[in-house]
């Protein structure tokens, strides 16, 4: 046998050993001269190996990178990830061609760097943190689940297309936050784009939809979106902030059931149509602010759902124009505030008004609201044709109408109800030197009987009013024309009176009430379908309307004690003074027991009674103490009526004038009639003194 | 000249009794070392070419069961050759490591390039 040689056995352990002792180093590093061009594929194959780099970013060209391991980085070339030289540490230093982790089993830690193009394939768990950046491509290849924590970006100045993530609830299959910047970017038809948490876009970054994108809570986009191809782009459940455009040419913006505010900023734009095809919805709570602009360019309007429960609030600082709807299209809650703002055409709305700080003048279009609340701050208003749609409404519930102080409350409810309210505007048969200058005309369809409140401002009270005329004798008419034979007075009916309020200052409503009105006769409660509802202030003789005290609004048509100025006329009614009977039980004092009226006039008609009584010391009373002040007296009482103690009863007594023992009465001229009685237990004094 | 691969083991095995480095079996100095088609080359030590080029030809299989150390001149992997490096590749500042398409370069340590590294086929790095 061949004896074997020494150096041979030498030789052949090196080389055992060699083969045996694996290398602990597995690294590709670049030193600051290196430079790798790779048009092939260098693959890290040890979990730990990385790209350590010293040299300038030219150095490298790339074709695929592919790591294989779990924790496979870019380093500078002393394994730090973060220092200027490690690829990919910012866009400088991006990582060139494609990096592709892919490992069949367990899981694969995706670095935070600035990539160009960036893939996930093989069948292990791909865990991406903060900070990834892809500059071109994002491809998910036969991947294992992927994880998302923090901020993913597509940053790259060409078009990217942004990449199909789909998971339905937490981080994976779904990107957390989704940024894109720099170029435009798309998601494809048949896409889908989920995240769970913030979408961002800067304003350099245009996206258009044509598959399907959902945000997850707060976004913010700064370059203009556009949804197409029957794309469809849905907020998340926070706060959406567009700054800028937002278009939907065929397609769907979905803002999310019970989602935050979607706000379209100042100077964005959202425009939905101009076909069918091109829809806005508003989910259930969800809330529009437009503090840009909103237009449906749609001339049906029949593309755009708003929730019964959602809310447009057109919020801008400048004025704005409120996007028209349809009855079967219309708003939620409708909101104004901060500037005037004017519509485009009609506008309907099923739940509430609020318009706030200015005015929302509908020019000659029509604002249209079924059974909600219209609320009104900042002495604000409706200004045109506002409709209520009352086929839902209930009798007995308060509808506001163009401002707080114009307002129905139905006994019986029309199909509708709409009044025309312009302010400082000559109403039918206005008179300017007693009527307020504010026309509102009603329009109807039904039968309606109501409560009727209309608000007026100071600005409609014109200065050329006369000297007798006063707020406080604001009343109804109903106005069809120019002639005074058109002008009819709306008088308080059984069971109801005329209330009022003074305009306080220029920031607050006058206005004036009267129960019963209604659509059909008796002709003093009757506003007729297109007639004006004029307010008038002229001072009218005042005519009893039933029996009742003095002093009592009720016992008066126009719903008001008389005053030192009145002509009075009481005719068929039994009239008390100065003390309290069971007709009325009224208890509060006479206001002007001394100047009590101008005039009265006791007509020749069964149960016409002035009745002066007393309580306790209150028992002195005058007609205004003035040369030619007159009371006349025409009642023939057809007998003799007690007088010796006060008649508390309910009943009419047929008197003409009758003064209680312990009463006084002055008048500073009487004229009695033809057979006229005066029935006087107390002192009736003549004449002024 | 074109040198038969029948005769490479012979150079190799004559380069390897005439190197007077301690820690290399094969030390280029400028030769031209041609790995023909087919052929098939295991160094059972550390490499390195201080200048020249070793040129590794298509179906050729070279083992470098070391270091390899191209401090200037070239390794250059043509088409689709296979070529394994056990330990570390170190390319100096004026070498250069070329591995054309398709052929795989096989590296089970680290390369450590101060020089070019070019790759049209595959590198692999370390290993699972």
């Amino acid at each position: 046998m061949r004896s074997i040689r020494p150096y041979r056995i030498l030789y052949a352990a090196a080389v055992a050993t060699l083969m045996i002792v694996p290398a602990e180093a597995q690294h590709l590093q670049n030193g600051v001269g290196g430079r790798v061009n790779n048009t092939g594929v260098i693959r890290f194959k040890s979990d730990t190996g990385q790209f350590r780099n010293a040299a300038p970013a030219a150095s490298f060209t790339n074709n695929v990178i592919e790591f294989t391991g779990t924790n496979n980085a870019f380093t500078d070339i002393g394994s730090d990830p973060t220092t200027a030289t490690a690829f990919g540490v910012d866009a400088s230093m991006r990582v060139p061609g494609l990096v592709r982790y892919t490992r069949d089993s367990i899981l694969q830690n995706v670095q935070s760097r600035f990539y160009t193009d960036l893939e996930m394939r093989g069948g292990s768990a791909k865990k991406i943190v903060d900070g990834v950046y892809v500059g071109s491509q994002y491809l998910i290849t036969k991947s294992g689940p992927r994880s998302y924590a923090g901020t993913f970006t597509y940053d790259g100045a060409l078009l990217q297309y942004i990449t199909s993530e789909s998971g339905l609830s937490g981080n994976t299959d779904r990107y957390d936050n989704l940024t894109i910047l720099n170029g435009p970017k798309e998601v494809r038809r048949y896409d889908e784009v989920r995240m769970s948490r913030s979408f961002y876009s800067d304003a350099s970054a245009p996206m258009l939809v044509q598959g399907s994108m959902f945000w997850g809570t707060n976004s913010l986009t700064s370059a203009p979106v556009t949804i197409d191809s029957g794309g469809m782009l849905a907020t998340g459940v926070g706060t959406s902030l567009l700054n800028a455009n937002l278009t939907v040419n065929d397609g769907e913006f979905i803002a999310t059931d019970n989602a935050d505010t979607t706000t379209i900023g100042s100077g964005a734009r959202l425009t939905v149509g101009p076909s069918a095809a091109a829809k806005l919805s508003l989910g259930q709570n969800a809330q529009l602010y437009v503090l840009g602009d909103y237009a449906n360019s749609f001339a049906l309007r029949t593309n755009v759902r708003f929730d019964p429960t959602s809310l447009v609030n057109f919020n801008a600082p400048t004025p704005q124009v409120i996007q028209s709807t349809v009855a079967t299209n219309a708003y939620g809650h409708l909101r104004t505030g901060r500037s005037v703002k004017t519509v485009n055409g009609d506008v309907y709305l099923v739940s509430s008004l609020s318009v706030n700080d200015e005015n929302l003048d509908v020019g000659t279009s029509m604002l249209s609201m079924t059974t909600g609340a219209a609320q009104y701050t900042g002495f604000t208003e409706v200004v045109g044709t506002m409709q209520r749609d009352l086929r839902s409404g209930s009798t007995g519930d308060l509808y506001v109408f163009n401002n707080e102080q114009t307002r129905m409350t139905f006994e019986k409810l029309p199909q509708d109800i709409t009044l025309e309210v312009r302010p400082v505007t000559n109403p039918t048969s206005y008179d300017l030197t007693s009527d307020i200058q504010r026309k509102i005309n009603v329009r109807y369809n039904g039968v309606w009987t109501a409560l009727v409140r209309a608000g007026y401002k100071q600005a409609d009270i014109p200065a050329t009013w006369g000297v007798d005329v006063s707020e406080d004798l604001l009343r109804f008419f109903d106005a069809k024309g120019p002639l005074t034979t058109d002008v009819r007075k709306m008088l308080p009916q059984p069971g109801s009176a005329y209330s009022r309020g003074r305009v306080a200052d220029a920031r607050s409503f006058g206005w004036v009430e009267l129960g019963r009105l209604s659509s059909i006769d008796p002709a003093e409660r009757r506003i007729d379908n297109t007639h004006d509802l004029l307010m008038r202030g002229s001072r009218d003789i005042l005519k009893a309307i039933a029996s009742g005290r003095w002093s009592n609004p009720a016992t008066w048509d126009e719903g008001r004690e008389p005053d030192p100025k009145d002509r009075v006329s009481i005719s068929g009614f039994t009239v008390h003074v100065g003390y309290v009977r069971a007709n009325d039980n009224y208890a509060i004092l006479e206001a002007f027991p001394d100047t009590m009226a101008r005039a009265v006039t006791l007509a020749d008609v069964p149960s016409t009674s002035l009745l002066i009584g007393y309580t306790n010391t209150f028992n002195t009373f005058s007609l205004k103490r003035t040369t030619g002040v007159l009371f006349t007296q025409n009642r023939v009482a057809p007998s003799l009526v007690p007088f010796t103690a006060l008649d508390v009863t309910v009943a009419n007594l047929d008197a003409g004038l009758l003064i209680y023992p312990g009463a006084s009465y002055t008048v500073p001229d009487l004229l009695i009639g033809a057979d006229a009685t005066v029935f006087n237990g107390g002192i009736l004094q003549v004449g002024s003194n | 000249m074109r040198v038969p691969s029948s005769h490479l083991v012979v150079l190799l095995v004559l380069g390897l009794i005439a190197s007077t480095a301690s820690a290399q079996v094969l030390v280029n100095r400028g030769a031209q070392i041609h790995i023909r088609e087919g052929a098939v080359v295991t160094v059972n030590g550390d490499t390195e070419n201080g200048s020249g080029e070793i040129r590794v030809y298509n179906k050729a299989k070279v083992t470098f069961n070391g270091n390899v150390k191209i401090l200037q001149g070239g390794l250059y992997l043509l088409q689709d050759c296979l070529a394994s490096i056990s330990m570390d590749l170190t390319i100096g500042v004026a070498g250069v490591c070329w591995r054309y398409s398709p052929g795989v370069l096989d590296v089970l340590g680290t390369i450590g390039n101060d020089g070019e590294l070019n790759n049209e086929g595959e590198i692999n790095i370390g290993k699972p």
